[in-house]
């Protein structure tokens, strides 16, 4: 049962006609590898091939025109889903909907990453022996405060900022 | 139908994977099959590249399979970790896509039939 939890997943469509360069995928390898620790919590993107052509002939997703369905995405060909589940997963019982990366959990790692990203943060939620719990709880004192908004706004911008060679390139989901 | 599973370990060297990346761009654009639904997952843990892997299906048999997979697989940077690669019926397929081991054909949503 998940008792309390979130996650944030932002997708992307690259065009066929205007793929990702090498070095945009330089950038992305680059950020995804520095990615500092996130307390317990991982993230991953999820990179589907879509569409495209085989044998000189287009596949079913992009066989129609764009303005012929209810999807404009048909001329794409990936798409990104970059998500990060918001959840401790100190307290297993509560999380295990998360329980995405079988890796041992260091406390005193902080959330460095998410804490340089908060801070505009308003009302948001305290990252406080490993569960998020709403602020005034427990003593924000040594515990990195994290934002519900803020996350999905910064995340969104590093990844973005990490594919921007090509961005014109994309298209957001 | 051919369900596929593939992790590797993750390279060290970022622009291995962005090297691998891009080919999978190419690959998707012009050398997947229509039968071939595959997806590449990259993921962090705790400062570090944690998950690397390929999976999916193929809507034909195995034989079929390994060979439209072979480009890709031509390119891999690093070694195999694990593989799995299982022949299914089309509803066995279906199946395991889903995760669950149910598949709910009557029409009837599932948490209504089965009270849960």
């Amino acid at each position: 049962m998940l008792k309390r939890g979130s996650q944030y997943t932002k997708s992307l469509l690259v065009l066929a006609s205007q793929p990702l360069s090498l070095a945009t995928w330089n950038s992305f390898t680059n950020f995804s590898y520095s990615v500092p620790p996130l307390d317990g919590m991982g993230w991953f993107i999820e990179i589907d091939a879509f569409g495209g052509s085989y044998n000189d002939k287009r596949t079913a997703i992009p066989s129609l025109p764009d303005l012929d369905a209810a999807f404009n995405g048909r001329d794409s060909v990936l798409l990104l889903q970059l998500s990060v589940p918001l959840c401790s997963r100190f307290r297993t019982n509560e999380c295990k909907a998360d329980m995405l990366f079988p890796v041992p959990v260091q406390r005193t790692q902080g959330l460095p990453f998410l804490v340089a990203c908060s801070a505009g943060y308003r009302t948001g939620w305290v990252h406080s022996r490993g569960v998020l719990q709403q602020r005034g709880k427990r003593s924000l004192r040594t515990h990195a405060t994290l934002s519900k908004s803020c996350i999905p706004t910064c995340l969104c911008i590093i990844v973005l900022k990490a594919l921007q060679p090509a961005t014109h390139g994309e298209r957001s989901t | 139908m051919t369900r596929f599973s593939f992790d590797f370990t993750p390279p060290s060297d970022p622009s291995q994977l962005a090297a691998f990346l891009a080919k999978f761009q190419d690959f998707a654009a012009t050398q997947a099959p229509p039968e071939l639904g595959i997806r590449i997952v990259v993921g962090g843990f705790a400062g570090a590249i944690a998950l690397y892997q390929a999976h999916g299906v193929f809507y034909g048999p195995r034989d079929a399979f390994e060979k439209a997979y072979a480009p890709l697989a031509a390119v891999a940077p690093t070694p195999l970790s694990s593989s799995t690669v299982v022949e299914l019926s089309y509803i066995d397929g279906v199946r395991a896509l889903d995760g669950s081991g149910e598949l709910n054909s009557t029409l009837v949503p599932l948490a209504v039939r089965t009270g849960s």
